[in-house]
């Protein structure tokens, strides 16, 4: 995936090892710290940059596993580390100094206090803006700080302030902050009776799909559920939809954000290609003075739900 | 296991040794461990990452049952081993172009190039 995403023209790349360091801990995912190696050698080569996630939080009984992630990192040679913990950042910072420092979205730094805490105590460099931020709340606050800025242009939304969603862990144990998954797969199953598919989680029916009904993924703030005064189950925390921000893309920039970024670790090839080329094309379009547009409407079918939304940017999501 | 079609694909992963068998779609599944079900061009185009799998999840043209880890752990195994049509039918790599030619004349079949 590291591959196709920069053939399909990405300056660089965000990855992660294969274990809870990092926030997509699926089996068969991610890098082995020799793998990584080879990969950031093979990334350099061809002038692109390669971004290592370290963005769970270190758990009090095992901060071995998370030191180990960070010096391995730094022995791959990649060109930053994102992470969101205080005591990842500080045992980078101590024993790592000229390791460029990225503050992940985890973190949910959008103030400028926030990230002039970061910055001061750590040296992070570039701040990973929460996905809650209007474009014109990013415009009033790059001024602020001093620091790079990174902006989500696609991919997945999650409906809790960043990097504090317990909601799975209620159900299966394990939240995204801990151990790098929310809903895991040991705890999702999937049954289909006549079209019908009923998705649980830890053996609690989550949705149940009638036949052909497009859906999303298989977590608890994606489920339907009975509320509000409604006998019908909807969509009580969030829709299943993805961020698209192509549009925002001009208004992004003038707002002086540095870097955007395309969430997706966990999907394939064909994914990564077809954003990572469309955005490329939309920024090249933007460089050049002419319109996106033309990319805009290409990716709706790799949508959750085959829906898109340009999130808070346009402040109409909160 | 293809709609509407009388025949399955049956796979064992068993690192160097797996192997892929066609088999009869009403035959006993035995010990399987998870079963993917959608037309066969989907399926194809997922076993050699063409299509993405969340988005044929999503729109409903692939069900799934049984070990959702399994499951996953395929789906990643087969993203990482850039696959292509022609390894999966067992013929040489040069004739995956016409391969590629192939599917798109028999439909619902989009071509490499077609991706923007």
């Amino acid at each position: 995936m590291l591959r196709a995403a920069i053939e399909a023209g990405a300056d660089s790349v965000y990855c992660g090892f294969r274990d809870e360091t990092n926030a997509r801990n699926f089996p068969g995912l991610n890098f082995s710290p020799e793998e990584l190696r080879v990969a950031t050698d093979w990334a350099h080569e061809r002038d692109a940059r390669v971004l290592l996630a370290l963005n769970t939080f270190a758990r009090a009984d095992a901060t071995d596993v998370w030191r180990a992630s960070a010096d391995a990192a730094v022995a791959a040679g990649v060109d930053a580390v994102i992470a969101a913990d205080l005591a990842v950042l500080s045992h980078l910072r101590a024993n790592h100094p000229d390791t460029r420092l990225h503050l992940s979205v985890q973190a949910a730094a959008g103030t400028p206090e926030a990230i002039a805490f970061y910055a001061r105590e750590y040296g992070v460099k570039r701040v990973v803006l929460p996905r809650v931020l209007s474009v014109e709340e990013i415009r009033s606050l790059t001024p602020e700080i001093s620091v790079e800025t990174e902006a989500f242009v696609y991919g997945g939304l999650c409906v809790m302030a960043e990097g504090r969603c317990a909601l799975s862990s209620y159900a299966s144990g394990r939240s995204p902050n801990l151990s790098g998954v929310c809903s895991p797969p040991e705890a999702v199953s999937f049954s289909d009776d006549h079209g019908e598919r009923t998705t649980r989680l830890s053996g609690f029916a989550i949705d149940r799909l009638p036949a052909g009904q497009v859906g999303g993924y298989p977590t608890l703030c994606k489920g339907r559920f009975r509320g509000g005064g409604s006998d019908e189950p909807g969509y009580l925390f969030e829709d299943p939809v993805s961020l698209n921000a192509m549009s925002l893309l001009a208004g992004l920039a003038t707002a002086g954000v540095t870097a955007v970024k395309i969430e997706g670790r966990q999907r394939g090839r064909a994914y990564v290609s077809r954003v990572t080329a469309a955005f490329r094309a939309a920024i090249d379009a933007i460089a050049r003075g002419e319109s996106p547009a033309p990319y805009e409407s290409l990716l709706g079918d790799l949508a959750e739900g085959a829906r898109e939304t340009t999130g808070a940017y346009r402040k109409r999501w909160r | 296991m293809p709609d509407g079609l009388p025949f399955a694909f049956e796979m064992r992963p068993d690192g160097t040794a797996g192997s892929i068998r066609v088999v009869r779609s009403n035959a006993d599944p035995g010990e399987t461990s998870a079963c993917i079900r959608g037309p066969l061009l989907t399926l194809l185009s997922l076993f050699d990452g063409r299509r993405d799998a969340d988005g044929a999840f999503f729109q409903r043209r692939i069900d799934v049952n049984g070990d959702t880890v399994a499951i996953l752990a395929l789906h990643n195994a087969l993203e990482a081993s850039e696959l292509t049509m022609a390894d999966i039918l067992g013929l040489p790599r040069q004739l995956d172009p016409l391969l590629q030619t192939a599917l798109s004349i028999a439909g619902h079949w989009r071509p490499v190039e077609a991706y923007p």
